[in-house]
């Protein structure tokens, strides 16, 4: 894996660090990688030294640049002539676009990570599935998301290859200095109201006394000046004044940085500053959490979360009311003085309707997320657990993953709370023990090779059959075309319909709760 | 001993493989899987390309003598030289050049086909007067003023690039120069259907870039739209939400594709408000009203807001559109598909099952009903749909009164001694005195080399002589005479179809049509627009623009004989093209996938 490698990210800022995990893995196995990314972010990467060395797509591309096609041409020409010359030994493209993986193509060197578009139709119209982790990221993303309990750095890690026993951390930092508050937010719908920010802010000063600062881009400097001057001593208004470098100097004196899904918040990350993210409407914290060891996440508990799309069709947003800013403010002097999330989520957790608090575990498993607020689980929690040990052991072909009493402990809260909440029509023990079956007799499928119309109807009765499959079908089916791996399918697959039996067996017992690992074993033997 | 030999094939490309050409003869066979090399009875190599046969599979020796017999003669004495379309695998060229002395430039666009000729024929014998091109921008290279031969079963393979190396070779603009991209939406179904479909395959004929937009896929929806209620206010709300989908979707298509040119037919769903947007696109509409005025009205709503709007009548109608200051307007008859309508059977003919002594094919309309109850006793057959199943005609109706296709209707005209062809009418009892318009069967017929009697129409001596060319009755008297008497002069029949037929060939078939409407609207001043991101405009515009970068110059002069090109069209060139990618191809893949990402 050595040599010089070319990473293709087209993202925004707050991506292009969640692909830090991938391309220190990268380095650590003796590349040099260049990062390819859009022009308007590559002065950030180079100020934060994200690779060995960052380029910037030129403008040829720009459909806002008044200039004729020829000139266009040309200079796409120069580009890929330079970069071909360069030498480059292979390139990893993380994002589905049609632009970085024809460019990838074009240079005629080994691609990892997305090599083809998906759905788009190959030569002669043959629909184009994806495998792998580009597979997975796309599943995801198309119709399994809310079910998705991976995170996008560790998918990204994995493509470029089979992830490290050691998982990147980040360095812990503690200080005692402000509070640093990030107005921003990518769209409307995923922004606090200015008004809870404020109350927040005065909160802060009120509860913790310390200094707070507000951060943000420049169209959020008028806000920014408006708390300011409303919240009084204390509180600065940093919004719109700081460049990438100046941000950074920010965040890594700050105590605690406080954000909902932001650039800012995954670089406090990256720098090891304890964060508190505010996670509604369509930004999932499973996916785009602060990819640090303990890093707290508040995220609404609304059924509907998270939203498809970016919210705009929602009535009424009320998942940005929550939580109350008070007890925000509490919390964030709590992390402040140092407190984890276990003894937070004790202590405010009959104090946050409406949102749950969840703590980051990082594992040799990938970023991991722990409630600290008890929750009831529901059958489409635990299937979410269940897929996510399932697509981990498929696409990393790895075993290393906690207990899957320590994981449902995790989405559950604590090994007191009830199993589930909602029986719905088919019991919880017959639901589970009917995806073991149909995982079981989709694998044998897989092996026997079946091909054709016959295949076909067999895959149609088995999602008709068997409906809690769908996730596992819109994965290998839909997007993978059934073309996957097939040893590490068989071996992720085994392990499914035994984890299934598990939890089958265990809502059959129908105590209510889970077991501790002890009890565990006994039943098991 | 015919056989393919390498030292044939080494010896030719010594002789003519020169700067493109070179290129293209050295590089690994592309479109291996859409051709073969058959033996002919008499032993030699025929070619099959997407199994159809370039030779005859029993002499191509002969046919290539047989085929210079014919065209020798039309080689003016004055001619400097000679420019063959098509080469296959060549035996046509090779008894061209044993019976003419003159230097012979030789067009043949498919690398397979080229290479595959190359090792058969040892063209370096001819070296000094033979030359073999593949790009059309090399067309500039053949003298003026040579003598323009064709090999049809060649052109055939790619149209578009024979028509464009004609047209660039004799000069001058016209629809030809371009290949257009055409939009032509359907109706949901009824008689114009058919129509739209010939249209869309007569501009593919032409080399033009067309889609369908096919409507009749939401017939069955119309229906049960229809189905869901009695009270007709509510069938009309719910016909106007499902207008307004199909809309939309028709704007998707227009988006997405960004077409030069609509053509709508009639009854198709191109509503009044869509047809506003359209314009406000800027995107020409030509209508083909293929109704009669008289009865559909909603004409009035629709021409004013199209570019052309082409009508099958005249004389009442046109003076009162432009009495309207409607300047836009085309008298344009139908016409027929050769493709489907032709003298030939095909494979799976049935003549037991479609024909009678007294064919007729159409539907059941008020006139017809009480028309052909006359002619029952000359041994009547009825095929087509809506008849009156307790009328006592119906014992007479084939294929139980089942909805016919055309190619089945092909079958029909050819294969039955006398067809009738009665224009519909809901008001007479016959024929209607006051008929004007010419329906697309009485050409259809025509070009499938069948004999028929048809009722007198106004406009139709304009189109065939009547008594020479067509046979035509006035009532019912007449007709019951005219089909006695042709019904035992085959002779009579024959001369008489034959002559509808050439004349169909010559002046009425879809092709004629669509080559006429778009030379008036070239002559209105139409021409394919340029747009900005992602630039779809002139080869010659872009290949000012890119004067100062000769690769780039070199690559675009590829695509000159496509007159205009989008990415489209220059992404299509290199997937035709062949390995590896160049850095200027490479280049127009990126651009065409950021501009893909745009949504443009």
């Amino acid at each position: 894996m050595s040599g010089k490698c070319l990473v293709i990210q087209e993202a925004r800022l707050g991506d292009l660090i969640q692909s830090v995990p991938l391309i220190d893995a990268l380095t650590k196995r003796g590349s040099r990688t260049v990062l390819l990314v859009r022009p308007g972010i590559a002065s950030a990467a180079r100020s934060l030294s994200l690779a060995h060395d960052v380029r910037a797509w030129p403008a040829f591309g720009d459909p806002g640049e008044d200039r004729p096609l020829a000139g266009r041409l040309s200079e796409a020409r120069e580009f890929v002539g330079a970069l071909r010359r360069e030498g480059f030994d292979r390139a990893v493209v993380l994002n589905h676009h049609g632009t970085g993986i024809m460019l990838a193509r074009l240079l005629g060197i080994p691609v990892s990570g997305f090599e083809r578009v998906f759905d788009r139709g190959g030569e002669g119209g043959t629909p184009t599935h994806l495998s792998g982790w580009p597979g997975y990221l796309v599943a995801s993303s198309r119709g399994i998301r809310g079910l998705n309990r991976i995170h996008l750095s560790d998918m990204w890690a994995g493509f470029g290859g089979v992830p490290d026993s050691a998982p990147f951390a980040p360095p812990s930092k503690k200080s005692s200095g402000p509070v640093v508050v990030v107005l921003g937010g990518r769209s409307p719908y995923r922004r606090w109201e200015p008004e809870a920010i404020l109350s927040l802010v005065r909160n802060l000063r009120r509860v913790d006394g310390g200094e707070v600062i507000l951060s943000g881009s420049p169209e959020d400097a008028p806000l920014g000046e408006l708390i300011e001057r409303e919240a009084g001593d204390g509180v600065r208004n940093m919004a719109g004044k700081t460049d990438v470098e100046g941000l950074s100097l920010l965040l890594s004196g700050a105590g605690v940085v406080v954000s909902p899904d932001t650039a800012p918040l995954h670089l406090a990350a990256l720098l090891g500053v304890p964060t508190v993210g505010l996670f509604f409407a369509s930004a999932l914290f499973f996916e785009t959490g602060a990819y640090r060891d303990g890093a707290l996440s508040l995220v609404t508990s609304m059924e509907c979360y998270p939203c498809a799309g970016e919210g705009a069709d929602c009535p009424h947003r009320s998942c940005r009311n929550a939580p109350d800013p008070e007890v925000l403010a509490r919390i964030i002097a709590g992390v402040r003085r140092g407190e984890d999330g276990r003894v937070l989520g004790k202590a405010y957790s009959g104090r946050l309707p409406g949102v749950d608090l969840w703590e980051a575990d990082l594992s040799s498993g990938g970023l991991l997320q722990r409630i600290r607020t008890p929750r009831a689980l529901t059958r489409e929690r635990i299937l979410a657990r269940l897929m996510r040990r399932f697509e981990w052991r498929y696409l990393s072909k790895t075993e290393e993953l906690p207990s899957l009493v320590s994981e449902l402990e995790m989405e559950s809260g604590d090994s007191s709370t009830p199993l589930f909440e909602d029986p719905g029509n088919v019991p919880l023990s017959l639901w589970f023990r009917r995806l073991g079956e149909g995982a079981d007799l989709y694998v044998r499928l897989r092996e026997q090779g079946i091909e054709g119309p016959h295949r076909e109807k067999m895959i149609d009765r088995l999602a008709t059959d068997f409906p809690m499959m769908w996730p596992l079908l819109h994965h290998l089916e839909w997007v993978e075309g059934g073309a996957g791996l097939l040893p590490p399918l068989v071996s992720a697959s085994r392990a499914l319909v035994r984890e299934a039996s598990e939890v089958s067996n265990l809502a059959g017992r129908s105590a209510g709760k889970i077991p501790t690992n002890k009890e565990w074993v006994y039943v098991a033997v | 001993m015919w056989q393919f030999d390498e030292s044939v094939f080494r010896q030719n490309m010594e002789s003519f493989a020169e700067g493109s050409l070179r290129e293209i003869l050295f590089r690994p066979d592309r479109n291996r899987e859409r051709w073969e090399i058959l033996s002919s009875k008499e032993g030699s190599p025929s070619l099959l390309w997407d199994n159809t046969s370039l030779h005859s599979r029993y002499d191509p020796v002969k046919e290539g003598e047989r085929w210079v017999e014919g065209v020798i003669s039309s080689i003016p004495e004055s001619a400097p030289g000679i420019l063959l379309l098509g080469l296959g695998l060549g035996y046509h060229l090779f008894s061209l050049l044993e019976r003419s002395s003159l230097p012979v430039s030789v067009f043949e666009p498919v690398p397979d086909i080229l290479r595959a000729s190359f090792r058969l024929f040892p063209w370096y014998r001819f070296k000094d007067r033979l030359r073999f091109f593949s790009e059309p921008s090399d067309i500039r290279k053949v003298p003026g003023g040579a003598a323009v031969l064709s090999h049809v079963p060649s052109e055939k393979i790619r149209p578009d690039l024979y028509r464009s190396v004609r047209k660039l070779y004799e000069g001058g603009e016209s629809p030809e120069t371009y290949s257009l991209r055409v939009l032509v939406v359907s109706p949901v179904s009824g008689g114009s259907y058919p129509i739209a479909r010939s249209v869309h395959r007569s501009l593919l004929r032409m080399g033009h870039r067309a889609s369908l937009f096919d409507a009749s896929v939401f017939e069955g929806s119309i229906r049960a739209i229809g189905g869901q209620t009695r009270i007709d206010l509510h069938r009309a709300q719910l016909r106007g939400l499902f207008q307004g989908f199909l809309s939309e979707m028709i704007m998707a298509r227009i988006v997405s594709e960004k077409p030069d040119l609509i053509i709508g037919l009639a009854q198709s769903p191109l509503s009044p408000e869509l047809l506003e947007k359209i314009r406000e696109l800027g995107i020409p509409v030509a209508y083909w009203f293929v109704e009669d005025f008289r009865i559909a009205t909603y004409w009035e709503r629709v021409a004013p807001l199209v570019t052309s709007f082409a009508v099958i009548q005249k004389e009442a109608w046109i003076p009162a559109l432009e009495a309207r200051g409607l300047t836009n307007v085309l008298y344009l008859p139908t016409g027929a598909d050769p493709e489907i309508f032709r003298p030939d059977s095909v494979a799976g003919e049935d003549p037991a099952r479609y024909s009678a002594p007294l064919a007729f094919m159409g539907a059941g309309y008020y006139n017809r009903q009480h028309f052909l109850r006359s002619l029952v006793d000359l041994g009547l057959a009825i095929w087509g749909a809506d008849w009156d199943p307790g009328d006592p005609l119906s014992r007479h109706v084939r294929e139980e009164g089942r909805r016919i296709s055309p190619e089945e209707a092909a079958q029909i005209y050819r294969n039955s001694p006398v067809n009738l062809n009665l224009h519909s009418s809901v008001y007479h009892r016959g024929v209607n005195p006051d008929g004007d318009f010419v329906n697309p069967r009485t050409f259809e017929i025509a070009a499938c080399g069948g004999f028929q009697i048809v009722d007198r129409r106004s406009l139709l001596p304009d189109l065939y002589q009547p008594g020479e060319e067509i046979a035509v009755f006035d009532d019912e008297s007449s007709c019951r005479t005219l089909v006695k008497h042709y019904r035992t002069r085959e002779k009579e029949r024959r001369e008489m179809a034959a002559l509808a037929l050439s004349r169909t060939l010559r002046e009425h078939t879809i092709d004629c049509r669509m080559d006429h409407w778009l030379s008036v609207l070239f002559e209105q001043g139409f021409r394919p627009k340029n747009t900005s991101f992602p630039g779809r405009q002139t080869v010659e515009t872009l290949m000012n623009e890119a004067s100062g970068d000769p690769e780039l110059s070199r690559f675009l002069d590829r695509f000159r004989s496509l007159g205009t090109v989008d990415l489209d069209d220059l992404e299509r060139g290199i997937r035709l093209g062949e390995a590896p990618v160049s850095d200027t191809e490479a280049a127009v893949l990126l651009m065409r996938e950021f501009v893909r990402e745009a949504g443009a």
